[in-house]
């Protein structure tokens, strides 16, 4: 199952009287499955926004999304929920349960609402709590794990929903490299088994390694699309992050193959020593 | 996993949650003490009403079974005192378990322990509501005894404003917060505040003019205090058509509300109709709570506290806590009228007085045992 959005507008309300902050402004793309599309961007590019459309959490104003060939308003929050899962940034608030009841929660749109889980809900459960290699905390309070942890839990219920489309916002924000990498394989893993999967991140260096495409977003617009050889080249990048602050280089990675690297780059001008001192 | 769960004792340890197996006994328990006390209550009776002495249970149950035409009445008088007793037993569990449901679900929708049925207006309105009715019966001349009597139309017609009145706040407060067909949950609690202050005002003008007239005051009062006593078989069946409601709607919002937990963006990501779930929830916390209101006056803080104290023993989940509330609601609000037949004998408080004397003090107790554990809401 595919996921289609074109020309896709979105406008917050004006809260000043400044008029409306336009947040999407004509993006348009698609994720296929068996792919990991990484979706890059500025702060204030649209990135949250695009997610929110697309989850159905925020209506369409203009523009089309489709989920699996039919349009997201004729789906009904049920039927859209076992479409699509969510991995949200970051939760309102820490549900005070337990990680195995939590995770359970993705299995909602399956179980029914007055029947309740059944064995193969349990089933499901367990097998997405293995997949993210959380299945030893599986008793523990989720307000109790730590970033890391909760970050996979996130990820598991999102897996037990068992939807063919899969959206990550942010998964590694709060991450140290290991889990990052550990994150990022999975998702990896789960798109080769056939999902269509699309993560919102910061991460350059981790969407050059393990994105199938990326979606470079800026001003509401897509302004590039393609592999991460043609995405993360200065041409591309300078525009849109500032001509200073990246610095490019090249990795091998064996058989002749190579990915582009990109780093944060301070300047080192006239009037600042190296030493940092004044 | 005892890994995984050791260290997790030890930082609970002054915890009173229950296991999971413990749980199960939860529900029975509460039911004995329910039966318990209502039959305490029954066979006690009313140490008001001074003929009832001679009144035991034995009797009490007999008339009951001659209500539901299963035998013959008592003789006399003693047949009306055995269907008094009954009916304000079965009022005081209809009622306590509505205000306690109603608290439940509006703590679920908010996302907060300390939402309870005043929060949405719905006891300011019923207040509003039963007052100006009250006035504008004692301004049709000499109607006013009417309100002395359970079996005259006077209490049914407050009641009916009291509800009306309710459910009018809660919909101009709901309105208020919505916002294209969605309602805004922290909209809901300002309109709320506002709502409450518009209409404690209106009360407050009422009783100034009232305070001059004795008859009209202590009408005004005594429904304020809130009043178990004198229930009509009416009333009765009116506060228990909202427990038969809530029995009906729980498994349409328990595990929803449990999803909720996570805010409202991550529900309907799940699959939760957050829209519809919103109503579901608020219309049955109005509704029950405005015929609580409007059966038995305002009783403050069983809603706020009966949920309060399940969650503390069996957790947070819905689930359990939805169907617990409606029965703990009834044991909480029986119980403390036992309470005060056994020791404020004499003073014959009325309930909602008697729910804020004891029930106040033992929220701070367990407020202050517990204050490492309560969190920043």
């Amino acid at each position: 199952m595919r996921l289609r959005f074109e020309d896709l507008v979105f406008s917050y309300p004006a809260l000043d009287g400044a008029g409306e902050r336009r947040a999407l402004d004509g993006v348009g793309a698609s994720i296929e499955p068996g792919e990991l599309l990484v979706i890059l961007g500025p702060n204030g590019a649209g990135k949250s926004t695009l997610v929110k459309v697309l989850s159905g959490l925020e209506r369409v104003q203009s523009g089309r999304v489709c989920i699996g060939g039919e349009p997201i308003e004729r789906l009904s929050v049920l039927e859209r929920a076992r479409r699509l899962a969510i991995v949200p940034q970051s939760l309102a608030a820490i549900p005070e349960v337990h990680v195995e009841d939590f995770v359970m929660g993705g299995r909602y749109a399956h179980h029914g609402r007055l029947r309740g889980p059944g064995p193969a809900d349990v089933e499901a459960v367990r097998e997405a709590l293995e997949a993210c290699d959380v299945a030893e905390l599986g008793l523990r309070l989720l307000g109790h794990l730590s970033g890391g942890q909760r970050q996979r839990v996130l990820i598991a219920r999102a897996l037990a929903q068992e939807a063919p489309i899969l959206l990550v916002d942010e998964p590694t924000s709060s991450l140290d490299p290991k889990h990052q990498l550990a994150v990022f394989e999975l998702l990896s893993r789960l798109a080769a088994r056939g999902r269509a999967i699309g993560v919102v991140t910061h991460e350059l260096n981790l969407a050059s390694q393990f994105a199938d495409r990326i979606l470079l977003m800026s001003g509401g617009q897509s302004l590039c699309e393609g592999v991460p050889e043609q995405v993360l080249v200065p041409e591309v990048l300078e525009p849109v992050y500032g001509n200073a602050c990246l610095r490019f280089g090249e990795f091998e990675v064996g058989g002749g193959r190579s990915r582009p690297f990109v780093l944060p780059w301070r300047s080192y001008q006239e009037g600042r020593s190296d030493s940092g001192g004044g | 996993m005892p890994s995984s769960t050791e260290p997790l004792r030890a930082t609970r340890s002054k915890d009173v949650r229950l296991s999971r197996r413990e749980r199960e006994y939860v529900a029975p328990g509460l039911l004995a003490a329910l039966l318990f006390s209502a039959l305490v209550a029954i066979g006690l009776g009313s140490l008001s009403l001074g003929a009832s002495r001679s009144v035991g249970l034995a009797e009490c149950l007999r008339g009951l079974l001659a209500l539901v035409g299963l035998g013959e009445p008592l003789p006399g008088s003693l047949q009306a005192i055995a269907e008094l007793r009954v009916y304000k037993v079965l009022a005081t569990i209809g009622v306590g378990g509505c205000l306690a449901l109603s608290g439940a679900l509006l703590q679920g929708i908010f996302r907060n322990p300390l939402a309870s049925p005043a929060v949405i207006g719905v006891t300011a309105g019923a207040s509003l509501g039963a007052s100006v009715m009250i006035v504008w019966l004692s301004a049709s001349a000499g109607s006013l005894f009417l309100l002395e009597r359970a079996a005259g139309l006077g209490p049914l017609l407050i009641s009916a404003a009291a509800f009306g009145g309710a459910c009018l706040s809660v919909l101009v407060v709901t309105l208020l917060a919505s916002v294209g067909g969605r309602i805004s949950v922290p909209t809901l609690l300002l309109a709320g505040i506002a709502m409450n202050a518009i209409v404690g005002g209106a009360i407050a003008a009422i009783q100034r003019f009232a305070v001059e007239e004795a008859d009209l005051m202590r009408a005004l009062m005594t429904w304020t205090f809130g009043r178990l006593e004198d229930r009509s078989g009416v009333q009765v069946a009116t506060i228990w058509s909202g427990v038969l409601i809530s029995l009906g709607l729980i498994p349409w919002v328990a595990r929803e509300l449990d999803l909720l937990a996570g805010g409202e963006a991550d529900a309907e990501s799940l699959g939760v109709d957050t829209a519809r779930l919103k109503l579901l929830a608020l219309g049955g916390a109005a509704l029950t709570a405005a015929l609580a209101v409007a059966v038995a006056g305002q009783i403050a803080f069983v809603g706020l506290i009966t949920p309060h104290l399940l969650r503390r023993v069996t957790g947070p989940s819905y689930r359990s806590l939805l169907w617990l509330s409606l029965l703990g609601g009834g044991v909480l609000l029986g119980g403390a009228d036992l309470a005060q037949h056994l020791y404020f004998a004499r003073a014959a408080l009325p309930p909602g007085v008697v729910m804020s004397l004891l029930g106040g003090p033992f929220f701070l107790v367990l407020l202050l045992r517990n204050r490492s554990r309560v969190e920043a809401w």
